[in-house]
């Protein structure tokens, strides 16, 4: 049994700089076809590298430039990128970021509130996206966490019902236990990921059925050490992330096995250009650089700062988050 | 920043000088185009122009959301408001002119779905001109992501699309009833969603016998069942043996004997589960049949008159000793197959569960007052787990622990 293949290992200094280099690739097309995640780009590099202890590689008053550049006056949401339109996914980037550089009161947070209370369906309590609308489980979630980062997740709020928005997430509920992305839709391993978080920010953790939902997690693990998303479907990175994450919302990270997990993602590195791939001998990419190095983080692999699965935040910053869920 | 799929190639630094050369030409290609949509808007352009603008950008790349935004406010800020007969009285023209603009964009956007059809941003559009249509034809979405769902039966934004034009289905039909009384009105509706919910549970059985392993269809079905067997016009066509769409699904003419139903559905899930007893799909979905019966049949939701109560209201569907009988056979049927697959994980896992569930939650038993055989069937079959399926080897000591605890 204790068949040793080769001593595999996280590249560090690889993924330092791959992820440096990121933000230099002007002469690519694919830089300019992604304007639209920056800002989601720069928390997965900047978490990556706080994750490996070397926040300092990005120079801090450059990112929170940016960062401030992206705030919209009016709504208070952020952007993507300077012109692009505000939405919740890089409003919480934003704000993370932010967190991670100690540096949340350089923007407007008033604003930031005003925009994320805006966004709520008094009626059912789902979160839109933005204005225009697109409601998920996920926009609780980032709902949820930018509140409790800026300490005010007050269950009496005039403007946002705490109680309606976690029923709105149990009634994402389905019969393996997990939760799809609005009310009908099928369990989806992501979804679960921004259900639970949501669920654990709120104190709600009770409502859910640990064992059943424990039990479709840790049948997403494939004989190759790597997790899929749904059932019968092909193993990915990302999902080391979303699924050990829930596990671990869960206290049940043992219900996989963490040193196949491991192998399958340090497999998916590229060894020679940094950055971690999909699967084994994809191209890489800076979100599964980061979704592979936050599931190592969670198994305890050696050398990597802790992960905090609920928030995505280095444990070490956590302090810096006003309104943390009790625990348990 | 996201690639799925996407193999790694080695370049050469001369291939590598190459690329960038050919793509320099595309970048100032396409930040010229950025540069020219922002500059529309930031000048409050909202004609036909600025809309062939983005025509442009989001064929190019249809993740950039701003742009899409942007493309609403040409319809909401310019297009619709300067449509013919906006003065005149005219109502229907004008309705008509919205209707063939927003079709225009239907059309569009139906083939930037074809390119990216796990594209958020392009569903969220596509929703947000059908819910401004005057007049949205639901038949022709059902088509599309019919097609979508034939070319990717997993498909998880296909399969939700699906469930939403249904919804707006049913509520636009429930919208246009003419109906003489409130009564009236009941009997319509609950009519209306007899024929989608029949529509769409004959469509999870095709796609499940097509292929037992998709889950989408499973889960699809478990939302469907519970609302089928409470719907007051499929229990009296099952009763009245009415319902044409038998033809299409013999369960239907069960809906009125809800045990008759669910042990057909039972015995549909065994056939999955013996013609491939590692598709966890159907484990999945079986576990959830037998332990939800009351779930699943809860009884009417309200007593319409033609239709006679399936059982008194609040009433339960299966006594305690049915459900115990239900689960013994159960355990019976796993065992048969375990004789022939000993060494399935799946199997045994059957095995263990209804097990325990059938003596400790139904049957009330106390750790304690487990015999000595049914402790040792147990742990050693956990201990075949074990070995049979090491990767999960943490979930089946936990569940020995809590087992044998009280």
């Amino acid at each position: 049994m204790a068949e040793t293949t080769t001593q595999l290992k996280y590249f560090k200094e690889k993924h330092i700089a791959y992820i440096k280099d990121l933000g230099e690739k002007t002469d690519e097309l694919e830089y300019w076809l992604s304007e639209h995640l920056r800002m989601n780009g720069l928390y997965w590099g900047l978490t990556a590298l706080a994750l490996m202890g070397s926040v300092d590689t990005l120079d801090r008053a450059d990112v929170i430039a940016y960062v401030k550049s992206c705030q919209h006056t009016s709504s208070g949401g952020f952007g993507a990128s300077p012109s692009h339109d505000a939405h919740l996914l890089s409003t919480l980037s934003a704000l993370q970021i932010l967190v991670i550089l100690d540096a949340v009161d350089t923007v407007d947070e008033a604003g930031i509130l005003r925009y994320v209370r805006g966004l709520q369906d008094s009626t059912s309590g789902a979160i839109y996206g933005d204005s225009y609308g697109e409601s998920d489980t996920r926009f609780v979630y980032i709902a949820f966490q930018i509140l409790s980062i800026l300490g005010e997740l007050n269950s009496n709020h005039p403007q946002f019902s705490v109680e309606k928005s976690v029923d709105f997430i149990m009634a994402c509920a389905n019969l393996d236990g997990g939760f799809g992305m609005v009310p009908g839709a099928e369990s989806h391993a992501a979804q679960i990921f921004t259900a639970l978080g949501a669920l654990t920010i709120s104190n709600q953790m009770h409502r859910v059925d640990k064992d059943l939902l424990s039990w479709w997690l840790c049948e997403r693990q494939l004989p190759c050490g790597g997790l899929n998303g749904r059932p019968e479907k092909l193993p990915d990175v990302c999902y080391s992330w979303w699924v050990v994450s829930s596990l671990a919302m869960l206290g049940r990270v043992h219900w996989i096995d963490g040193a196949k997990l491991t192998e399958f993602i340090l497999e998916a590195q590229d060894e020679e250009a940094g950055g971690i791939a999909d699967r084994k001998g994809d191209q890489t990419d800076v979100f599964h650089t980061l979704f592979g190095t936050a599931g190592l983080s969670l198994l305890g692999y050696e050398g990597l700062e802790e992960i905090n699965p609920v928030y995505c935040l280095p444990n070490s910053v956590m302090h810096r988050v006003r309104q943390p869920p009790a625990t348990n | 920043m996201i690639r799925h799929g996407v193999k790694r190639v080695r370049t050469t630094a001369e291939q590598l000088a190459l690329k960038k050369k050919r793509e320099a030409i595309k970048i100032t290609e396409y930040r010229g185009l950025v540069d020219r949509v922002n500059a529309s808007r930031a000048q409050g352009c909202y004609n036909l122009a600025a809309l062939d603008l983005t025509t442009q950008l989001l064929t190019w790349n249809p993740e950039y959301y701003t742009i899409w935004n942007y493309r609403r406010e040409i319809f909401t800020e310019g297009l619709f408001p300067t449509l013919p007969d906006l003065s005149s009285s005219d109502l229907a023209t004008k309705l008509d002119s919205v209707q063939a603009v927003l079709d225009a964009d239907l059309h569009f956007i139906e083939a930037r779905l074809k390119q990216s059809p796990k594209c958020y941003w392009i569903w969220n559009h596509r929703k947000w001109c059908l819910g401004r249509s005057p007049q949205p034809n639901w038949a022709r979405e059902m088509k599309l992501v019919g097609m979508i769902l034939e070319y990717d039966e997993r498909n998880y934004h296909g399969w939700e699309y699906r469930r939403y034009v249904v919804r707006q289905h049913e509520a636009a039909l429930i919208k246009a009833l003419d109906s003489q009384s409130e009564l009236d009105a009941m009997v319509k509706i609950d009519q209306i969603k007899s024929n989608l919910l029949r529509t769409e549970f004959a469509y999870t059985t095709k796609k499940i016998n097509k292929n037992f392993s998709n889950f989408s269809a499973w889960h699809n079905r478990a939302k469907l069942m519970p609302q089928l067997l409470s719907n007051q016009t499929s229990i009296a066509l099952s009763r009245k043996k009415q319902d044409e769409q038998v033809t299409v699904d013999p369960r239907f003419s069960l809906v009125h004997d809800p045990l008759a139903f669910l042990r057909a559905e039972i015995e549909f899930i065994r056939q999955a589960i013996f013609t491939d007893p590692d598709d966890q799909s159907a484990w999945l979905y079986h576990r959830w049949l037998i332990t939800s019966p009351r779930a699943i049949c809860s009884g009417p939701a309200a007593n319409l008159p033609g239709a006679l109560p399936l059982l008194p209201l609040g009433s339960t569907l299966m006594t305690h000793d049915e459900e115990i009988d239900m689960v013994k056979c159960e355990i019976e049927s796993i065992g048969e197959l375990y004789d022939y697959e000993p060494d399935s994980k799946w199997c045994i896992y059957g095995l263990i569960f209804f097990n325990v569930y059938l003596v400790k939650t139904l049957e009330g038993q106390r750790a304690v007052d487990f015999t000595a055989e049914f402790q040792e069937d147990i742990r050693s079959k956990l201990h075949k787990l074990i070995e049979l399926d090491p990767l999960r080897a943490g979930q089946y000591r936990d569940w020995e622990s809590s087992i044998f605890s009280n």
